[in-house]
This record gives C-alpha cells, structure tokens and sequence, in this order.
C-alpha cells in the first residue's frame, strides 16, 4: 500500500476540487461554463454518432435477425388491424361531427402545441437516462415540460432548461414516476421504472391482462391525462396479492430516440404554481 | 503540443460517452469510456500520467450529461489508487491484467456512488439488485472495451517491432 499512500495529497485535493464543483455547480456559477461546453460539443457529438450509428446498427441486427423477422410479421399485421380501426375510426368522427352539429355543441378545443427537438445525447448511467435535447429556455422550454415521440406516446419531462439545451429524464429513469392509468379497465396506478430500465406499473388492486393498454392519468398535476405509455407484456401475481408485478414496454423507442416533441401547450402543475 | 492533443482526446472521450457508448450496451449495461482510457493511460504510461486526465475527464464527462461534477470526479478518482495499488504486484499475464483489475474496482466504486446518488434523487433499488444490475453489467460493459482496446494496443506494439520484409531501418517501421 506504500503506492497508494504516495497519492493521499492528490485523493485529497480531489476531494476538496468534488466540494467546490458540488457547490458551484448548485448554485449555478457552472451553468454558463456548461452550457458553452455544450455549444462547442455539440458538432463533435453529431459527427461520433454520424460515424459511429451504423457500425451499432450492423452490429444489433446482426445479433437480432430473427427476432426483428418475427417482430417484422408481428407489426406487417397489426398494421393491417391498425389501418382497418382508423378507417372505423374516421367514420365515427365524421358521424360525431355531424351529430354536434345537429345539437349544436361546441367541440372542446384539443389543439397541443408541440416544439420538435433533437437528441444531442444520452446519459445511460446506472438506474439512470437522461437525454440532452437542442431547445432550451430560449425557446420557450421550460422545466416540468412533458416530452412525448414523435409518434404523440410518452417518452418523459424536462428535468433541466439551459438557454439553448434542455435535459430530459426518460421514463425508464428509476427516478421517474408517472401516474397511469389502465385504459381497458380504468385501474389506477403509478410506472417507475426498475434497476434494470424495465418499467413496471403498482397496481393496488384490479385485473389487467397482458396486451392491455397503459395511459397516463393525469393524477397529480404532472402529465396531461390520455397520454399513450405503453403495453402491458407480463403480469406476475394472483388479483389477491397486496401488489402485482405489471410489466409494461413502452410505445416509444427510449433507447434509440433520435427526435422528441415537447409539450409546449401543458401547463404541469408545479409550474403552474409560479 | 501535447497538452492540446490531451485536451482534445479528453473531449472527445467525453463527447463518445453521451454519443457513443449508448450505442455499443454490453449485458445491458454501458461502458464508462473515460474510466477504460484512465486505466488504459495507467497502463501504457504509468499511474502518475492519470492524475490530470482523470479529474479533468470527470468533470467534463458531467458537464456534458447534465450531473453532478463533483461526484464524477469523486467517482473517477478511485483509478488512481486502484492502479498504484495494482502496480505493486506482479500480475501473471503482464501489467495490462493490473490495469484491468484496477477498472474493476474504480467502476464498482463509481457505480456505486451513482446508486446513492441516485436513491437519494428518489429511485429504489433492492441491495440485492445494486450488485446484478449495477455493477456487474457495468463491470463486464468496462472489461469488454477495454479487453478491445488492450488488443489493439497489443497489435500495434506487435506490428512496430514486427522486421518487414524490405523495410531497410527499424525506423521505417515507426507509425506515423
């Protein structure tokens, strides 16, 4: 150990160096250092992924053929099955339109206000994935702000608004909590997600099936209600246990998001308050 | 010169962490490139060319993911000690075994410190799960790219002392 005692000046001006970062970094004296970083990063990220994206691409296929062949068929049908209920769908519009018109209500207005951005990065650390984002508080970003696919499900909120970036923590971050909602049986619940990034609803009580559809409640202020989560895939336990273990894969691709739409028009609840 | 070179590398490690290392999970679990390039640099250079790198590549790693800086560092930093304490044994297969062993420590050790820091933000985790979740993936994530790395290293080495045929001084065989 006489190698390691030869560092102990160094260990400790390490130490002092972590306080005083800590401490600066809390109130906010690194914020403009970072967020200059970030703009002169910014291209250096782009091109490593641009390099670096399809050799990862080859690489994930490769191991996965055959479960993307079936999940290929999977998706041709439900595709089918999906493009069968818009076209149901779109009738009932049309008849609801003509019926409100008939009795003169007047429909509530649903417009969202969406603000597209880009994945700069992803911080994939243990119990943790967060992902930076090239909108900030300039344009109108605020924290709190919910962040959805560009396929309009859930993908998690502004944790974090700096003047030309926003960082935003991924539902799959064990330190998220979304109130749900079970949208077959209308059984409330809570998704965290757990060590291993894989999202799991409590449930108190109630039945729900694999395949069931998981939506947010919007319960607590945080997230507007409706929202698509996910798809319930397995569920362990009997209905008497005190809580069931509901997993659930999220609608969005969290790992591979590449653009996101944050949710300018919702107003959270916490923010709602200042 | 080879201070801007060395900033340079630090960024782009820092860079490839939020950019590229998502892309290549192992078991899960993502490599923490500028803890394999810590212990990679302890390797080839010995542990006192760490000391600058090491604080410098946490910091800006953290500033780069939005974290706390001072825990990256804190959590970096446990290289050090891990590589001088594995220096002080003969390692059966060559120093880069030592290196490797020190990653292993320095990752748990990081890793761990990304476990508190997390479940004081508010996420569970069973005790049980910290080990088969956290490190080990993370272990094996670290032990893979730099298992790559120590390869490639290996063959370079092995390619400039390797007499090419025709090749008129030893001079001639040194990378550009």
């Amino acid at each position: 150990m006489v190698a390691v005692a030869r560092y102990r000046w160094w260990l400790a001006t390490m130490a002092g160096l972590a306080l005083f970062l800590t401490i600066a970094g809390r109130v906010g004296a690194l914020t403009p250092l970072q967020s200059a970083l970030l703009w002169l990063v910014e291209p250096v990220g782009e091109g490593l992924h641009a390099i670096f994206a399809p050799a990862a691409a080859v690489l994930s296929d490769i191991g996965e053929l055959r479960r993307l062949q079936e999940e290929n068929r999977q998706l041709r049908l439900e595709n089918e099955r999906l493009k069968a209920q818009v076209a149901e769908l779109r009738q009932d519009t049309t008849r609801l339109q003509e019926l409100e018109s008939a009795l003169g209500v007047i429909p509530s207005g649903g417009g969202q206000r969406l603000l597209a951005a880009n994945v700069l990065a992803h911080d994939v650390s243990v119990l943790t994935h967060t992902v930076l984002i090239d909108r900030g508080s300039a344009d109108g970003i605020r924290e709190g702000m919910v962040v959805l696919s560009p396929g309009g499900s859930l993908v998690g909120k502004v944790i974090r608004a700096l003047p030309q970036q926003a960082f935003v923590r991924l539902i799959d971050d064990s330190r998220s909590v979304v109130a749900v909602r079970i949208q077959e049986t209308g059984i409330d619940g809570s998704l965290h997600a757990s060590a291993d990034r894989q999202l799991e609803v409590k449930l108190a009580r109630g039945e729900v099936a694999a395949g069931a559809t998981v939506v947010t409640s919007g319960l607590g202020g945080e997230y507007p209600p409706g929202l698509p989560v996910g798809k319930v895939v397995e569920v362990s336990g009997t209905p008497q246990d005190m809580f069931r273990t509901v997993r659930v894969e999220p609608f969005a691709q969290l790992a591979a998001a590449q653009t996101l739409l944050v949710l300018t028009s919702f107003t959270p609840q916490a923010l709602a308050g200042n | 010169m080879r201070a801007i070179a060395g900033a340079a590398g630090i960024l782009l490690l820092a860079a490839g962490q939020g950019t590229v290392a998502p892309l290549f999970p192992v078991a899960g679990a993502t490599a923490e490139f500028p803890l394999v390039a810590a212990a990679l640099v302890g390797w080839l250079r010995g542990v006192r060319a760490t000391l600058i790198f090491v604080p410098a590549a946490g910091a800006l790693t953290a500033a780069l993911a939005g974290r706390d800086l001072g825990l990256y560092v804190v959590g970096y930093a446990a290289v050090v000690p891990a590589l001088a304490a594995a220096s002080e044994y003969r390692w059966p297969m060559g120093r880069w075994m030592g290196a490797a062993a020190a990653l292993a420590a320095a990752g748990a050790w990081f890793r761990l410190l990304l476990v508190g820091a997390a479940v004081l933000d508010g996420a569970d985790i069973a005790a049980g799960d910290v080990l088969r979740h956290a490190i080990a993936p993370g272990a094996l994530a670290d032990a893979t790219f730099f298992a790559g790395a120590a390869a490639v290293v290996a063959l370079i080495r092995s390619l400039h002392r390797l007499p090419l045929r025709g090749a008129r001084s030893r001079e001639a065989l040194r990378w550009p």
